[in-house]
């Protein structure tokens, strides 16, 4: 089953094609404007290159793909979904491997020069009305989606990280509201929460390693719970990221005075 | 049915493309990011067309939602530098 990811990059790759074509018909028209012939040559090249990329994506012969194989190997994997399936089962160590990017990206955050964090007077100080009204009917659904569409990814389209940026979305809307204050990840629960996803999937993968001999090998019926368990405390800690993004923001220069990028 | 279809598409594929030549071309970065979360709505569009449910959710919560409020958060930052308009010269 090493090979099930080749079949998610046909549909990837065929998408790509609209990419070029955009490019052909925007570059000489932006270039010429602004670069006189340089951007003429630069926009002819861009349209040819475009014009080739998609002349190569059009004559492709049309990809058998792995979803025969993927289909054929589904009852096996304990989801009824078959790109959970991929994601959590056959190929679980990509997901793995991109949830510890996750982390690391949010890391790398955390070690840029903090700025001051723009904290909003409270919800309850302001005369919000309709700010208010919003929130209450607002958050509480898209919280309730957030958690249909993880459960929801064992057997249809959804999944951890649908529903994590859901809820990452409803914190960033309280945040942004003054209802909740955001903390900076010196408070150790924003970083339990941020690292509980990976750390879990760790686990995992270490436990499936000594106990089963292969990384992220599950146990016969026991595949269900343990990709659905993973994908709840995931969920949790992409959303986690994702209000901290909005939280924690690095420095600007607030007088002009030797900004880096000037 | 299918005649609505292909319209439908031929829309979609549109709406992209004159979306994505608005984006790059505005001045105004506040517009620009209204522009770009329209842009992440549309796509959602064009990967349920592409049979890719999974994506359109993904693409809609994070393109559209999420990048959405922390492009506003940073221009609300920016604006102190640029002046309140958040228009950039280039």
């Amino acid at each position: 089953v090493s090979g099930v990811a080749g079949g998610s990059a046909a549909p990837g790759g065929a998408a790509e094609a609209g990419g070029p074509a955009d490019t052909e018909s925007i570059g000489p028209a932006a270039g010429s404007r602004r670069r006189g012939h340089g951007g003429v040559l630069l926009g002819l090249g861009c349209a040819l290159l475009g014009i080739g990329l998609g002349w190569v994506v059009w004559t492709l012969e049309p990809a058998v793909g792995l979803a025969p194989a993927v289909a054929e190997s589904l009852p096996a994997s304990g989801v009824r979904s078959e790109i959970t399936a991929v994601l959590l089962n056959f190929r679980g160590y990509d997901t793995l491997l991109e949830v510890v990017v996750l982390l690391a990206a949010m890391v790398a955050i955390w070690s840029l020069e903090r700025g001051r964090p723009a904290v909003p007077p409270p919800l309850s100080e302001r005369a919000e009305p309709v700010l208010a009204l919003l929130l209450r009917g607002v958050v509480p659904l898209i919280v309730l989606t957030s958690v249909y569409l993880v459960w929801r990814g064992s057997h249809a389209p959804g999944g951890a990280f649908q529903g994590g940026a859901l809820l990452g979305g409803a914190a960033v809307l309280l945040l942004a509201a003054g209802v909740v204050r955001g903390r900076s990840p010196a408070y150790w629960p924003v970083r339990a929460a941020v690292a509980a996803g990976p750390g879990l999937f760790l686990l995992v993968a270490g436990g499936t390693l000594l106990l089963y001999g292969g990384l992220l090998f599950y146990p016969p019926g026991g595949a269900y719970w343990i990709i659905v368990g993973i994908e709840v405390v995931v969920a949790f800690s992409i959303a986690a990221v994702l209000a901290d993004l909005f939280v924690d923001v690095p420095a600007v220069e607030e007088d002009g005075a030797g900004g880096g990028d000037e | 049915v299918e005649a609505a279809v292909t319209v439908f598409d031929a829309v979609v594929v549109l709406l992209l493309g004159g979306l994505a030549v608005r984006l790059l071309h505005t001045r105004l970065l506040f517009e620009a990011i209204v522009l770009f979360i329209a842009f992440g709505l549309v796509m959602a569009l064009a990967w349920v067309r592409l049979q890719a449910p999974d994506l359109a959710l993904a693409e809609a919560a994070l393109g559209a939602g999420v990048t959405g409020a922390l492009l506003v958060n940073a221009l609300r930052r920016l604006t102190r530098k640029l002046g309140e308009d958040g228009r950039v010269d280039r």
